[in-house]
């Protein structure tokens, strides 16, 4: 393992404490409720708290043991951190943010090309600006950027879309897309929004009062009915992978398999075959006993019920159905389950009423 | 008859204390800021006494140390082959002391005033602890040096009952411009002390007045923000 993490850290009623590891590739997602403690890890790992007790390990360096007496100060530490609240430094302007970074930055870490970060950023337009000046998305990204201009080895990331408004979000999460894989940085990125970190994480690790309660990689977690952090609120749903087979251009859809079935999705550009994630939210999946004819859903798929959880509200369950190898959850009434009395096992149709491109 | 060799022993004193109080203060200013040592207040409270207590009292405890016959007295005359008291020397070192509030506390303030966020964003970028000082700490702290600095040298140039208790009145060694007007006022020499005196007050309200001009306008640039 690429990061292994053994940490105890107290302050007041709230205590960290996790034995837990991570193969370091890709994105790993940090879910949780606001004080389950993510950002006291990020810190941690970061060396931002010098009384965290314990262990930790990235590749072959020991950041801490505190047993041996050993802490790594935080900046030799090979990391790169976007935090909540941005943190530009306010006496220097956006290029001269980015040359902090670049002046320090560690030169046995990743190359990094600046133009290329400031073109996959789109920052050229800002370079002169004071920080004051810059909107909450802006800040966001000459943030990232400095991140990045670090040439870390570790990108952690706290946050980094919260000071941004709802439809700034939906604009930034493909400029994270772009950086994560346009520079494959492994990152630990910190959100307490679950359709977030189903965009952008390979695996996850869920939090709760100071503890990782779960994690594994993400579209078998997702499909997992007995964690409440993925069960609560309108953004449950699931990750699935599909591979592009046509793009149908009269329509404006691109036709897409899920095993051997066909999925619909607004255009979007791609090479045939390739693989990609597609993320379907619970309460856009409807079940029925039968195929249904004359309907406008195009997407529908043949599964199998595998798993039934009620819902903390009384009112609703999810519903696992297995397609191929791939598990959707959907969420309905308890009324509509007795009237249509699902069992495990039984066979059933998802109409799916949405999805969306997950990266 | 502007006594021009006084003048320019003030601007001299001035201008050496108040750049050892700037070097001396901000290690001291940054400490106060930072630390939670149960001793801090005591020490804030030594740093703060020059404001509090008559110059002639600091004047005499600083003559007794200052004297031959002290260790410290002593020392200087075996390193220096000269004495302290009644030497420009003895002034510098006794200016500092006397100024050192006026440069701590701004330094304080400024420093105070420096968000550990900052500081923690620039660790994460490689930044050692003394680069995080030079490169975010001092450049947020500049107003804060600017007052540092304005309020030494003039509280410097000002200082009259200490430099009379450990330097008296000896010209181009310790006899500095506020002595010099005193001088001129017991001895009836009133155009003397006029000029003396108004140039003093019109280099004092320069200052004060480019010092304050100078916040203001940061203030206003701060609140176009």
């Amino acid at each position: 393992m690429t990061l292994s993490l053994s940490l105890r850290y107290q302050r007041g009623d709230f205590v960290l404490n996790l034995d837990t590891e991570w193969a370091g590739n890709g994105v790993l997602g940090v879910l949780g409720a606001s004080g389950a403690g993510k950002s006291t890890l990020l810190r941690a790992i970061a060396g931002l708290d010098d009384d965290v007790q314990g262990n930790i390990l990235w590749r072959d360096q020991c950041w801490l043991n505190t047993s041996a007496g050993q802490y790594l100060p935080v900046h030799q530490r090979a990391i790169g951190m976007v935090f909540q609240d941005v943190r530009l430094l306010p006496h220097l302007d956006v290029a001269g943010n980015l040359n902090y970074a670049q002046t320090r930055s560690d030169t046995t870490g990743p190359e990094i090309d600046v133009d290329e970060v400031i073109d996959v950023l789109a920052l050229s337009p800002l370079m002169n600006r004071a920080v004051a000046t810059l909107s909450g998305g802006e800040r966001q990204r000459v943030s990232l950027a400095r991140a990045l201009l670090r040439r870390p080895q570790l990108l952690l990331l706290d946050e980094p879309l919260s000071a941004v408004d709802t439809t700034k979000r939906a604009e930034l999460v493909p400029y994270l897309r772009r950086v994560f894989s346009a520079f494959s940085l492994p990152a630990v990125y910190v959100s307490h929004s679950l359709d977030e970190l189903a965009s952008l994480a390979d695996d996850f690790w869920i939090m709760r009062h100071g503890q990782v309660i779960a994690s594994g990689e993400t579209t078998s977690i997702l499909s997992r009915l007995d964690i409440n952090e993925l069960n609560e609120g309108a953004e449950s749903g699931s990750v699935l992978r599909v591979s592009v087979v046509e793009h149908l251009e009269q329509y404006g859809l691109t036709q897409v398999a899920l095993g051997d079935q066909p999925l619909w999705l607004p255009a979007f550009s791609a090479n045939l075959d390739s693989e990609r994630r597609v993320l379907v939210h619970a309460r856009d999946i409807s079940l029925a006993l039968e195929r249904p004819q004359g309907i406008s859903i195009r997407n529908v798929l043949a599964g199998t019920i595998v798993e039934m959880a009620d819902h903390n509200d009384g009112v609703s369950v999810d519903v696992l159905v297995s397609v191929g190898a791939s598990v959707l959850r959907s969420r309905i009434t308890r009324a509509s389950r007795d009237e249509l009395a699902l069992t495990q096992g039984r066979p059933i149709f998802a109409l799916v009423k949405s999805v969306s491109l997950a990266d | 008859m502007i006594d021009g060799a006084a003048l320019s022993l003030s601007l001299q004193l001035a201008l050496t204390s108040s750049l050892l109080l700037l070097l001396m203060a901000t290690p001291l200013a940054w400490w106060l800021s930072r630390t939670r040592h149960r001793l801090a207040p005591l020490v804030e409270a030594t740093v703060a006494l020059p404001l509090v207590l008559p110059p002639t009292v600091l004047g005499f405890y600083l003559l007794l140390l200052f004297s031959p016959q002290s260790f410290i007295g002593q020392a200087w005359v075996t390193l220096t082959g000269s004495q302290l008291t009644f030497s420009f020397a003895g002034l510098v070192i006794a200016s500092v002391m006397y100024s050192l509030p006026f440069a701590v506390q701004p330094l304080q303030v400024a420093f105070n005033a420096v968000d550990r966020a900052y500081l923690e964003a620039a660790a994460t970028l490689g930044a050692s602890p003394w680069d995080r000082f030079v490169s975010v700490v001092l450049p947020l702290s500049k107003r804060g040096y600017l007052t540092a600095g304005v309020l030494a040298f003039a509280h410097t140039l000002g200082e009259f009952g200490v430099v009379l208790m450990i330097g008296g009145n000896i010209p181009g060694e310790t006899r500095v411009v506020s002595i010099a007007i005193y001088e001129a006022v017991e001895t009836l020499d009133y155009p003397s002390a006029h000029g003396l005196s108004l140039i003093l007050l019109a280099f004092s309200l320069l200052v004060l007045w480019a010092l304050f001009g100078g916040r203001r306008r940061a203030e206003v640039r701060e609140m176009m923000r």
